[in-house]
């Protein structure tokens, strides 16, 4: 991939953001045609004070993913993220997950970045956010769970050829207490409640773990409430309020 | 270090048909494509503005001219 496409990149984004209604030289050349050759008026969109970022498929991270898998990369992300943070317009994010999981550290990357925003985000896991997807599903301010999405808690694993010594096991548990970490802190849900979902045997065929349902996840308080895009809208609404209040009284 | 319910034999195993996709940043928006020549047709748009998405011009099937330089 090139380089420079990167570069440029995030200042081309904030460029964006920040002069949303400032058409460039090529769009007035293209709305004086299009008034001209065809009579129409092309309509004005106004800037979205709610920016959507939508994680899907693998999240792919330090390693390139053969083309076969539907990914999300963090260098597109990180990029949106801080621009969204640094924007003057842009209020609030809502973050749509429909994730089978992924890399550890990219996806702790997002949900730290995510966890770590001053603007509301409120999250909405619709088909499946599983693995890595549950730290991100819970990094916002806000959860939300379509009564029809699943999230899977299992341990995490390796297989291939690796060196088999305490070490090794040893590195693994940090791996999984660092997303157990993540997700304690940013739910409601209790340590011993989590770890034994994650190393539940009676759920899944030939595997450990469990998968939960719409209601089950916010019944074990790991999602804040189940609903869809109406209720994910009006939360996000009410919290860009309340901060909007907040940072007014500090005045 | 993956943590996914995908198997890593999924993941991994590439059967090789898939057509490569270029990125390219036109009118400031990043596009996700295949490249024809001088030409990318999009496939996927990346980004956070949900205006871009109701933009006609980066909807997928739609070609783009790339800066040759």
């Amino acid at each position: 991939m090139d380089a420079h496409i990167y570069k440029s990149y995030l200042r081309n984004w904030m460029n964006a953001v920040n002069e949303i209604n400032e058409p460039d030289g090529i769009e007035q050349n293209n709305t004086t045609e299009s008034i001209r050759e065809t009579g129409t008026m092309p309509l004005q969109q106004p800037a979205s004070d709610i920016h959507c970022i939508t994680v899907i498929g693998q999240i792919e991270g330090h390693m390139v993913l053969p083309p076969q898998n539907k990914t999300t990369k963090y260098e597109h992300i990180i990029p949106q993220l801080i621009a969204i943070e640094e924007s003057k317009d842009i209020k609030g994010v809502i973050l749509i997950l429909n994730t089978v999981g992924g890399d550890v550290e990219a996806g702790l990357a997002l949900a730290e970045l995510i966890s770590t925003m001053s603007k509301p985000v409120v999250s909405l896991v619709l088909g499946g956010g599983h693995s890595i997807g549950v730290p991100l599903a819970v990094s916002a301010k806000h959860s939300i769970i379509a009564s029809t999405a699943a999230m899977t808690i299992h341990p995490i694993r390796m297989n291939g050829l690796f060196i088999g010594s305490p070490q090794t096991y040893d590195y693994m548990n940090k791996m999984q207490e660092r997303i157990i970490g993540f997700v304690v802190e940013h739910s409601n849900i209790s340590r011993e409640k989590f770890s034994e979902l994650m190393l539940n045997t009676g759920d899944i065929a030939n595997e450990i773990g469990t998968v939960l349902v719409g209601q089950e996840a916010v019944d074990c308080s790991l999602i804040d409430e189940v609903g869809g895009i109406d209720t994910a809208m009006k939360r996000l609404r009410e919290l860009i309020v309340l901060k909007e209040n907040e940072t007014g009284n500090s005045h | 270090m993956l943590y996914t319910i995908m198997p890593q034999e999924l993941i991994m195993g590439n059967n090789g048909e898939n057509e490569k996709l270029d990125v390219a940043m036109y009118k400031g928006v990043l596009v996700e494509g295949i490249r024809m020549g001088d030409r990318l047709k999009i496939t996927r748009l990346i980004s956070s503005d949900p205006n871009n998405y109701l933009n006609d011009e980066f909807s997928p099937g739609k070609y783009i001219k790339l800066d040759v330089k």
